[in-house]
């Protein structure tokens, strides 16, 4: 595959964008859940 | 999938199914894309790029703003008028912001390979950036602390002050970019639209198909988040009511709430 | 709507000749950012004409920030943001007027500045009829549009980096169509200019109606 460098890196920092925000996510979620526990959520 | 937002958690199976499907859309995409999808005739292996950069661009510009001015309209309608519009409308707009900046992220790396610069001042990557500047701009306005109903309006007004502009800027853009355009970038005109056909179209199909998916992931997770915050300041706040009509004495006539627990 | 509108717009321009900041402050300001690019730029004749129309206008484009803030900050001395919401005056009213304050002080402004790129820059002018109206539509855009987002950024401390970043990419457009009309007539060729005419007074039109019916609601407190 020609530019193979780019289109990895591309691919790469794509994915690790997205789950990065999706365990940035996820992680407040939980915590805030975990501190309105009692609370009518 | 139930949308209530006070019996939802987003621990239910329904979301974690949908979790699932993400993944596996996702990752048979980038096989497809890397693997077996052939490379195209006018771009070569650049288009395997494509399959990422249009789908986020897409569901960017079309589904999470769409969404969101859709949301903020109906937060002004008095007769709609719910939290849920107005979270909603955040959440939609964060992850927007992400993948159009995925998108100006793919793109200029695809530029890179295709004309060997990071940047060009086509029509489309300028009218893309100039979105990401907008809603990046809607993202600050939310932030910015004042009393919830007026954060909450403001916010919606930016919204749609936003999406007043988008097809302006469009068409103001395309004429700049189809009048001025030098040699070298009308030849590439061809390389823009790359025969579509078999399996790449089914290749991006499979990309439109997953992003949708992780969309409708991270949206229950991020509204719910939202939501959460929300739940939040009002609780603060009700901490601060409570704790203020102590100090001036008055029984505020039922449980009297310790704190925060 | 119109009474209280004429109303606010006579209070902002009498505020405003009497602190003198548009001529002592904003003009300077403008013409200080015109020798600044020719500083800035080569500056022998030949790219500064080119760049006359862009550079015109976002020199226009900043100064028309300056004055929005302005605007808003004489409604924040001695809570006068509050006499004015109780004040009665129809919202969109309130709206047409401060922006049409601003408009007003931008096109004397756009005088000045037209005097300051032909001298400086050595455009030659021609097509005035284009010229005029691209003026006209252009300012009434960025008046419209920056009076709607001045309200929003007002009286919040991240007012004065707030305003740029929200306003900016909206006036993209306008800056474009307007430098783009500017350099046809200027060229001679003024049938190119009349599509950027057009966008203009559409993106005009757009945002003074949005503003006419959204600054009421953005003035409600809660």
């Amino acid at each position: 595959m020609n530019d193979a460098g780019y289109i990895f890196a591309g691919y790469f920092s794509t994915f690790a964008i997205l789950a990065t925000y999706a365990g940035w996510v996820i992680r407040r979620k939980r915590g805030l859940s975990r501190l309105l526990r009692p609370e009518d959520q | 999938m139930t949308i209530s937002p006070s019996s939802a958690s987003t621990s239910s199976r329904t979301v974690r199914i949908l979790g699932w499907l993400t993944a596996i859309s996702l990752a048979l995409t980038a096989v497809m894309a890397l693997v077996i999808s052939p490379r195209d005739v006018n771009m070569g292996d650049s288009v395997r790029l494509l399959y990422l950069h249009v789908p986020t661009a897409w569901l960017a510009m079309y589904v999470s703003f769409g969404i969101t001015t859709l949301a903020s309209v109906l937060y002004l309608w008095k007769r709609t008028r719910s939290r849920f519009w107005d979270l909603t409308a955040g959440a939609s707009a964060e992850i927007g912001v992400l993948f159009l900046g995925l998108t100006l992220l793919i793109g200029s790396i695809w530029g890179r390979i295709t004309w060997g610069v990071w940047w060009t001042w086509d029509a489309r990557l300028t009218t893309t950036a100039v979105l990401f500047v907008l809603y990046v701009g809607y993202l600050a306005v939310r932030k910015v602390p004042a009393a919830p109903e007026v954060q909450s309006r403001r916010a919606a007004i930016v919204a749609v002050a936003a999406f007043l502009d988008v097809p302006i800027v469009h068409f103001s853009v395309e004429w700049w970019r189809t009048l001025h355009q030098d040699a070298t970038v009308l030849s590439d005109r061809r390389l823009l639209d790359p025969q579509i056909g078999g399996t790449m179209a089914w290749t991006l199909f499979l990309g439109v198909v997953a992003f949708t998916l992780l969309y409708c992931w991270l949206m229950a997770h991020r509204f719910r988040l939202a939501w959460l915050e929300d739940r939040l300041a009002d609780r603060a706040m009700q901490v601060a009511i409570d704790e203020r009509r102590a100090e001036a004495g008055v029984g505020a006539g039922g449980t009297k709430k310790a704190g925060v627990s | 709507m119109w009474r209280d509108a004429v109303l606010v717009a006579g209070k902002d321009l009498r505020v405003e000749a009497r602190s003198r900041v548009g001529i002592n402050q904003v003009v300077p300001f403008a013409l200080l950012v015109l020798v600044v690019f020719a500083f800035a730029l080569d500056s022998d004749r030949g790219t500064l004409v080119s760049f006359g129309p862009g550079l015109f206008w976002v020199t226009v484009l900043f100064s028309g920030l300056l004055a929005v803030q302005r605007s808003f900050v004489i409604e924040s001395d001695d809570d006068a943001r509050d006499a004015l919401r109780l004040s009665g005056l129809d919202g969109a009213g309130i709206f047409l007027g401060k922006a049409g304050a601003v408009a007003a002080q931008l096109l004397l402004l756009e005088v000045v500045l037209t005097l300051g790129v032909v001298v400086l820059y050595g455009v030659q002018l021609r097509g005035p009829v284009m010229l005029l109206l691209t003026c006209l539509a252009a300012t009434i855009g960025l008046a419209a549009a920056g009076t709607l987002y001045g309200a929003i950024a007002a009286g919040l401390r991240v007012r004065d980096t707030l305003l740029p970043l929200l306003v900016l990419p909206v006036l993209a457009p306008v800056l474009l169509a307007a430098a783009r009309a500017c350099e046809a007539a200027l060229a001679g060729a003024p049938a190119e200019g009349w599509p950027w005419v057009r966008l203009l007074f559409v993106f005009a039109i757009i945002y003074v109606t949005f503003g006419v019916v959204a600054f009421g609601p953005l003035l409600e407190e809660a």
